[in-house]
């Protein structure tokens, strides 16, 4: 057969270039069955599951189990914060990895920034709970380590555990301290892509180290920083059950500023565990995200052309 | 082998995520099919197969248990013993999964909803049990039981603990639909302190409530290092324990009213005269609901959390023990000087506080005062005289015949039994007479095996106590033994079915009213009395949760009087 004989221009293209495609066909088949197939489940969401008669057999009940997280009469606050600390995360994340990658690159390569970059990466391995597990003894009121260095200095102690205004503040610190050295990897990445005959082009021109990094290397970057801001958009609606849960626990002193969508679910959940009602919420969570990464992408997308996703 | 693949891999996301996966529904449909045509064909009525065991050979069988928690030490050990006994006769090879405690239902959902074979799976009516008995997914047992093809159930169970541990099916009768666990009728729970530390500070092993808070005040003036009484974040078998057995309590019994679950985070309290519904309120009622209540139970009662506060200002308590995620580890490391658990964990507990500390003596304070009176009955131990635990087979399981022939063995003698219990006679334990078991010396009680039989074993039929458990003490078995020890509740074979309230039941602010009160139960809060005052306005003008609050009492009611006009007058 000749080309002729594909009219439709994707399905020529698909032909021409099969062997390219097939390369393809094995991330394709994996999204498939890791990510699209288990989007059946969602069907849970409007269903009184029932294990045994499984996801077709199980009474569908419409939109009650959505009514549950509406029930309490804090959900508007637990949204609010969701949202909050999510922003102050990626707020925060971003402006800091952004800073270690250009310190860094800026810095040169001597062995003393390699070890300073693998310290920094280091906290991204060590797990929630285990953090959790060893705050207690910095913030605890009988033995903590600030509390006593507080007191060594003759400042007033600080009851962590009952008082829940510093613990936005502990959240934001912990997460960076987790997360930004690794984020910043991705940004040196995108620095090192960047044509070196640039800076050498604006030195020759005169400008110092920071113009050339305001001048140069941030605009360079400016996609990079949008997209992996609109990625992160998606979780928005997230809870970071891990971080929380393991930090703060069932402590009702600091539900009012440290209570997300999750870690509120997940207490009440955790011993009826019913299935659609936590399906119910997931959904909700990600058709939000959903909603917002579009959005953002098509703002992204008038303001500058190059910065949007899709 | 594809789809296999896809079960194991969404599983396994599925339990790590706890319950907020969506990834474990790839493998639900492809099973649907199967496990619904497997269900019908469940075998229950054909109970004869098992039955033979004397007779001809049966074929292999491997039967699927669903535990919870770590797995014991050497436990492979045991099963392997088990199945050279039973080789000949059972011929059924155990496959059993210990789940962590957290991830343990929703393992066993995703695993029913995969289409996988779970022959006998660990559950309770505190867990998931009425939600799958009402869903009709568990075997109704009743042709088990007083049958003479399994004659090691029709000896440990007879009529009254069978009659008393039944629930109530989709058809509305009541029928066994687990093999009930359970060898007393309730724990006392008990204050285990160090009484080398008592000696130390010169006072002779303690008696009364006065010694307790004397050794409290000794531990503070002695050991500055050590926690006098060490609470778990959770509030259970903490201050609120200690202080109400060992102080004048109104008894809410003695005004006829009665106290029944509802579901995790939320109690009712009916008031039942002449078997009829006078009054009904529940976990978070409003003020003018409780009003309706006979005295003194018409108005909150703040003493107990004002005592905590004052256990908190004194140092009995830590100053927040919502931090202190293991209260035993804490007391057998020697960071502590006392902390509350069962009796019946005498023995385990004294093994980790030797290996911990070794120059250390364990005590122990009856924590209620009623309770070291040994008076009958005491007011605290009401009981509905079921048990706590079951074990149930789901209806796909192809094997229900099998697995309870199995079960069947293990209540068919001391032996059989002791195996599963105590593990290996001679290697892990030494009879000492009828009743009693020891360690046999050397053996190491930190890697021994160690079989926490709520799960498996339990039954007033067969108890061994330890050898170990001192004089004293045993006298506290026996009365918790002893019927006579409990106040029967008039509720006693009330279960409330859910179904008609779920969703009001599910409203998350129960669990947060819940988390509200621990913090006073732990002695956190400056001003108890005045700080549950204002949670009470709070929750009164809760408008949602109060109405949901009123259908699940307009349900309960009418299921109660359902229930009470069933029952014979007395």
């Amino acid at each position: 057969m000749s080309k002729t004989g594909i009219k439709h221009k994707g399905l020529r293209d698909l032909a021409r270039n099969r062997y390219l495609y097939a390369l393809a066909v094995p991330a394709i088949v994996f999204s498939i069955v890791f990510a699209y197939l288990p989007m059946l489940g969602v069907v849970l969401a409007f269903q009184d599951f029932n294990p045994l008669k499984g996801l077709f057999g199980s009474k569908w009940i419409g939109l009650d189990n959505f009514r549950f997280f509406f029930r309490g009469q804090d959900w508007l606050i637990i949204t609010g914060n969701t949202v909050m600390y999510n922003l102050l995360f990626i707020v925060t994340g971003t402006i800091l990895s952004l800073a270690f990658a250009i310190m860094l690159t800026e810095l040169g390569k001597s062995v003393i920034v390699r070890v300073m970059q693998s310290v920094m990466i280091l906290p991204n391995f060590i797990s929630w709970p285990i953090i959790g597990l060893f705050s207690v003894a910095f913030f605890t009121a009988d033995t903590g380590v600030v509390n006593r260095f507080l007191s060594a200095i003759g400042a007033r102690d600080i009851a962590f555990y009952s008082d829940d205004k510093a613990w936005p503040f502990i959240l934001v610190l912990l997460n960076i301290w987790k997360t930004a050295g690794f984020g910043a990897i991705v940004y040196m990445a995108a620095i090192v892509g960047i044509d070196k005959g640039l800076y050498e082009a604006a030195r020759i021109d005169g400008a110092s180290r920071f113009q050339s990094i305001f001048r140069i290397t941030l605009p360079m970057l400016k996609s990079t920083i949008v997209m992996l801001f609109l990625l992160s958009l998606g979780n928005i609606f997230g809870g970071n059950l891990e971080m929380i849960y393991s930090l703060v626990g069932d402590n009702s002193f600091l539900f009012g500023t440290t209570d997300t969508i999750d870690t509120y679910v997940f207490r009440a959940l955790r011993t009826a565990g019913s299935l659609g009602m936590t399906q119910a919420i997931a959904l909700y969570q990600s058709l939000v995200g959903f909603v917002l990464v579009v959005a953002a992408n098509k703002i992204a997308g008038k303001l500058d052309k190059d910065s949007a996703l899709f | 082998m594809k789809k296999k693949r896809v079960q194991t891999v969404s599983g396994v996301f599925a339990v790590s995520l706890v319950a907020l996966s969506l990834a474990a529904c790839s493998g639900n449909k492809e099973n649907g099919a199967d496990s619904s045509a497997s269900g019908s064909a469940s075998p229950t009525a054909s109970a004869t197969a098992s039955g033979e065991a004397s007779g001809a050979k049966l074929d292999p069988v491997t039967l699927n248990v669903m535990l919870w928690g770590d797995k014991p030490k050497q436990f492979d050990d045991v099963v392997a013993e088990f199945e050279r006994q039973t080789k000949d006769s059972l011929n059924v090879k155990l496959n059993v999964t210990f789940t962590p405690q957290a991830d343990y239902i929703n393992k066993l959902k995703l695993k029913l909803s995969a289409g996988e074979q779970v022959d006998i799976a660990f559950d309770a009516p505190w867990m998931n049990m009425n939600t799958f008995i009402a869903q009709d997914n568990y075997t109704n047992l009743d042709p088990y039981f007083k049958n003479d093809k399994y004659p090691g159930l029709k000896k440990a169970f007879g009529d009254g603990f069978l009659g008393n541990n039944k629930f109530a099916g989709p058809d509305g009768q009541l029928h066994t639909y687990g093999v009930p666990l359970g060898q007393y009728l309730g724990d006392l729970s008990v204050i285990y302190y160090r009484k080398d530390l008592a000696a130390k500070y010169g006072m002779a092993d303690l008696k009364t409530y006065e010694d307790l808070q004397a050794y409290y005040d000794k531990v503070l003036a002695n050991d500055k290092n050590t926690i006098p009484f060490v609470v778990k974040n959770d509030g259970q078998y903490g201050a609120v324990t200690a202080i109400q057995g060992n102080t004048d309590q109104p008894f809410k019994f003695r005004s006829n009213l009665w106290d029944v679950n509802l579901g995790p985070n939320v109690i009712a309290t009916a008031q039942i005269e002449n078997r009829k519904v006078v009054n009904v309120t529940i976990t978070g009622d409003s003020t003018d609901n409780i009003a309706k209540l006979p005295a003194p139970f018409d108005k909150p009662d703040y003493s107990t959390d004002v005592a905590i506060r004052e256990w908190h200002d004194k140092g009995y308590i830590e100053k927040e023990p919502i931090v202190r995620k293991d209260a035993r580890g804490t007391f057998t490391a020697g960071k502590g000087a006392s902390m509350m658990e069962g009796l019946s964990n005498f023995d385990t507990i004294n093994a980790q506080l030797k290996s911990g500390v070794p120059t250390a003596e364990l005590g122990v304070f009856v924590t209620q005062k009623t309770a070291r009176e040994q008076v009958q009955p005491n007011p605290y131990l009401i009981s509905d005289f079921r048990v706590w635990n079951f074990l149930a087979i789901p209806k796909t399981s192809a094997n229900a015949d099998r697995a309870m022939a199995f079960l069947d063995w293990i209540f068919q003698s001391q032996d059989n039994h002791d195996l599963f219990e105590l593990g290996i006679k001679g290697k892990n334990w030494e009879p000492v007479g009828d009743d009693k078991f020891k360690y046999p010396d050397g053996v190491d009680l930190t890697q021994n095996y160690n079989f926490p039989g709520y799960m498996l074993t339990w039954n007033p039929t067969y108890i061994r106590l330890s050898a170990n458990v001192p004089d004293e003490l045993v006298s506290s078995y026996r009365y918790l033994a002893d019927e006579k020890t409990y106040v029967k509740s008039a509720l006693a074979g009330f279960a409330f079915n859910q179904d008609a309230v779920k969703n009001q039941l599910a409203n998350p602010d129960f669990t947060t009213l819940t988390n509200e009160q621990l913090s006073f139960k732990l002695g956190m809060v400056a001003d108890p009395a005045e700080g549950l005052a204002k949670l009470q306005k709070k929750w009164d003008g809760n408008k949602r949760l109060q109405k949901d609050i009123a259908d699940i009492k307009a349900e309960l009611t009418k299921q109660l009087q359902a229930f009470l006009d069933q029952q014979p007058a007395q």
